[in-house]
């Protein structure tokens, strides 16, 4: 079930076609099966079940829905959607510390870098927007090559400070651009143009041409984009690369050792890692409409720590739970704050919601490190096993 | 040329504040191999901790420089025994990410404590000037360099001359032999914390009479840690203060001469050449950067 299982599986077969027995076609299948993305019953269903949920849920919160106490219900959709967006990223900075455990925290840089590309070619340009993501994508890449080349040969606290250099290199470098391609200004990015003969899948009319305009419509732009890119980087992670990426981040030497290249290794999930965060970063971008020069502090790096850590290192699954997690406790507490009756009247409290949120999640993250440090992933993992256990006790009784 | 002198004495001035700051950085990294990411909001918690002691309840400078250290070194205590010693030994990153949840957390608190707006810059110590020879000095630089090279004296005493000191360096020498020698090694991780708040706070403190204005983002400044730490050698405490003076001077002279903005580019650029260059720093002992 969990992707280590498999690393050992695979890595049988594939000692035994060393070992100079040839993989037979009865490996090969077995190989395939028990790596494959859904392979038990209880997967297929959950599959189902979350695909019919995303589905739904713009459906359901277009509904007038009056909750006690003022609870926040159509905005949910906008909270989904900044959630959609930080998927990506986030789930890329745990391919690179999660799994091949390099910290970097260059991850608002090469946001600035997406944002960046969007600005140039999406609205200096007017490039179409599907090009100006992949050139995004290609954008983070092409930097990921340049700076992990040199910076991935020191080991991670050395990387740790050079990717400290790099955010502060970076945040100049993009106030500069800024203020040379906008003034003043902040950035502003053209609402996306759908081509008229997709215009019936976002709601409008066939043959005429649309822009992206309100939650509802970027939902499904969104949605099949971070469903997208999680697939690749679950797959990538599934593959023999993936199982380096892993092999590197426990322990480097015997990686050495079995005939991995540590550096290439780590260059390539640094890219990959990389190119998923500017096309999260120029999606944002296109997602919030305008950037500033102050829209890419420092924070940011560990706002995604968070989402990563919370969730639960080395873990894709861990990644989406931390990444909604993080957003719906910023608005089911700012909800409470504000609107429930006992909290609502500490002066303290209501003047400062985001700091409290902040402080929250940093005693979370030391309590999640210290008690837990499989994240809300371990807790899911620990209550299916308990939940599985009480239903073949309960099925043991009955038959 | 006179310009010239006097950017040198700025340069001087606020590498003496970096090298404090590094100093405290190096002396945790040193004893506990932690690589302390909230070193930035230590150093900012001491300028807010001065403001308090200095503006707001009008404390003379020598009682606040003597008080807030202590302060900020029984926090490094209990910051120890309350989280850090849970981390020794757990994988290099989650460590970091650890420092990094006390960053989040003592921002959100001054956040709080404090408010989002900005402080002036403290006018406590006396206005002035002192001539020596061709140099002219401010009182308050005058008083920053001297207060940072005590504390670095002081420091360079302590862990060079008393037996605390001796165990310290045993520790980051050898912790096995060292603990068979029955000294504590959480004691002795104690102890480095406290010493590494103590000089983030006189840093703040002093810092805080040298800035046009106090606020958050200061924590930038407390990062110059890492720049002046890796220029002298990440594990070099000579190297931290050789390091945080260099990191001060080409800061400063350069920015005067192409502009404020260019300051943290200067600082962490420097860095990056340095670590792409020579990552054990001008004193660092070679251990196993490379891969």
């Amino acid at each position: 079930m969990s992707s280590m299982a498999k690393g050992t599986v695979s890595a049988r077969a594939e000692t035994r076609g060393m070992l100079g027995r040839d993989i037979s076609a009865d490996d090969e299948r077995r190989y395939r099966a028990e790596s494959r993305l859904l392979r038990t019953r209880g997967q297929q269903v959950m599959a189902l079940v979350i695909a019919v949920a995303a589905i739904g849920a713009p459906f359901a919160f277009a509904a007038d829905v009056d909750l006690p106490y003022n609870f926040p219900w159509s905005s949910w959709l906008n909270t989904i959607n900044q959630a959609l967006v930080a998927l990506i990223a986030a789930a890329a900075f745990n391919l690179l510390l999660g799994y091949t455990h390099q910290v970097s925290v260059a991850h608002a840089a090469i946001l600035m870098l997406g944002a960046c590309t969007g600005g140039y070619l999406g609205a200096v340009h007017g490039w179409p927007f599907p090009i100006v993501l992949v050139a995004a994508f290609v954008a983070g890449v092409l930097l990921g090559v340049v700076v992990g080349t040199p910076a991935l040969r020191l080991t991670g606290l050395y990387l740790m400070i050079a990717t400290l250099g790099l955010h502060f290199i970076a945040l100049f470098l993009y106030r500069k651009f800024l203020v040379a391609q906008f003034g003043f200004a902040p950035m502003v990015l053209p609402a996306p143009q759908i081509p008229g003969w997709l215009a019936p899948l976002f709601g409008g009319d066939f043959g005429e041409s649309m822009r992206v305009r309100g939650d509802d419509v970027w939902y499904w732009i969104l949605l099949p984009l971070a469903v997208v890119s999680m697939l690749v980087m679950v797959n990538v992670l599934r593959s023999r690369e993936g199982r380096a990426f892993r092999a590197v981040g426990e322990r480097d030497v015997s990686a050495a050792l079995i005939g991995i290249n540590v550096t290439l290794t780590k260059l390539r999930a640094f890219a990959l890692s990389s190119g998923f965060v500017a096309f999260a970063g120029a999606l944002g971008s296109y997602y919030i409409g305008a950037r500033g020069e102050d829209s890419f502090p420092f924070t940011l790096v560990l706002n995604y720590a968070i989402m990563i850590i919370v969730g639960g290192l080395g873990s894709m699954r861990g990644a989406v739970f931390g990444v909604f997690f993080f957003y719906s406790v910023r608005d089911i507490l700012g909800w409470a704050l504000k609107s429930l009756p006992g909290l609502n009247s500490v002066g303290l409290l209501q003047r400062y919601p985001a700091e409290l949120n902040l402080a929250l999640f940093g005693v979370l993250i030391i309590v999640v490190l210290i008690l837990r440090p499989d994240g809300l992933d371990g807790i899911y993992l620990a209550l299916k096993r308990w939940l599985t256990g009480q239903w073949q006790r309960w099925r043991g009784r009955t038959s | 040329m006179q310009y010239l002198l006097e950017t040198t004495v700025n340069g001087v001035t606020l590498g003496a504040i970096y090298a404090l700051i590094a100093l405290g950085f190096v002396v945790v990294f040193k004893a506990t191999s932690i690589l302390n990411f909230a070193h930035g909001s230590f150093l900012v918690l001491g300028s807010y901790l001065a403001v308090t002691l200095l503006s707001t309840l009008g404390l003379p400078f020598l009682l606040a420089i003597v008080l807030i250290p202590l302060v900020m070194g029984g926090l490094g205590i209990a910051i120890h025994y309350s989280v850090m010693r849970w981390m020794v030994g757990k994988a290099f990153f989650a460590v970091v990410l650890t420092t990094v949840g006390m960053e989040i957390i003592i921002h959100a608190a001054l956040l709080m404590g404090y408010g989002p707006s900005d402080r002036g810059r403290l006018t406590g110590l006396p206005d002035g000037r002192i001539r020596l020879g061709p140099l002219e000095i401010t009182i308050v630089n005058a008083i920053i360099i001297g207060t940072a090279a005590l504390t670095v004296l002081g420091f360079l005493w302590f862990f060079k001359r008393t037996r605390t000191g001796l165990h310290m360096r045993a520790m980051a020498d050898n912790l096995e032999a060292a603990a068979a020698q029955g000294i504590s090694p959480n004691w002795m991780y104690a102890l480095a914390w406290c010493t590494g708040l103590g000089m983030a706070g006189i840093g703040g403190v002093l810092y805080a009479h040298y800035t046009p204005s106090i606020h958050l983002d200061l924590t930038a400044v407390g990062l110059r840690a890492f720049p002046a730490a890796v220029l002298g050698g990440l594990d070099s405490v000579g190297g931290a203060v050789v390091g945080g003076l260099v990191l001060g001077l080409i800061e400063t002279i350069g920015s005067a001469y192409f502009g404020a903005e260019y300051r943290d580019v200067l600082a962490f650029g420097t860095m990056f050449v340095m670590l792409l260059l020579r990552p054990t720093g001008f004193f660092g002992s070679k251990e196993l950067v490379r891969v």
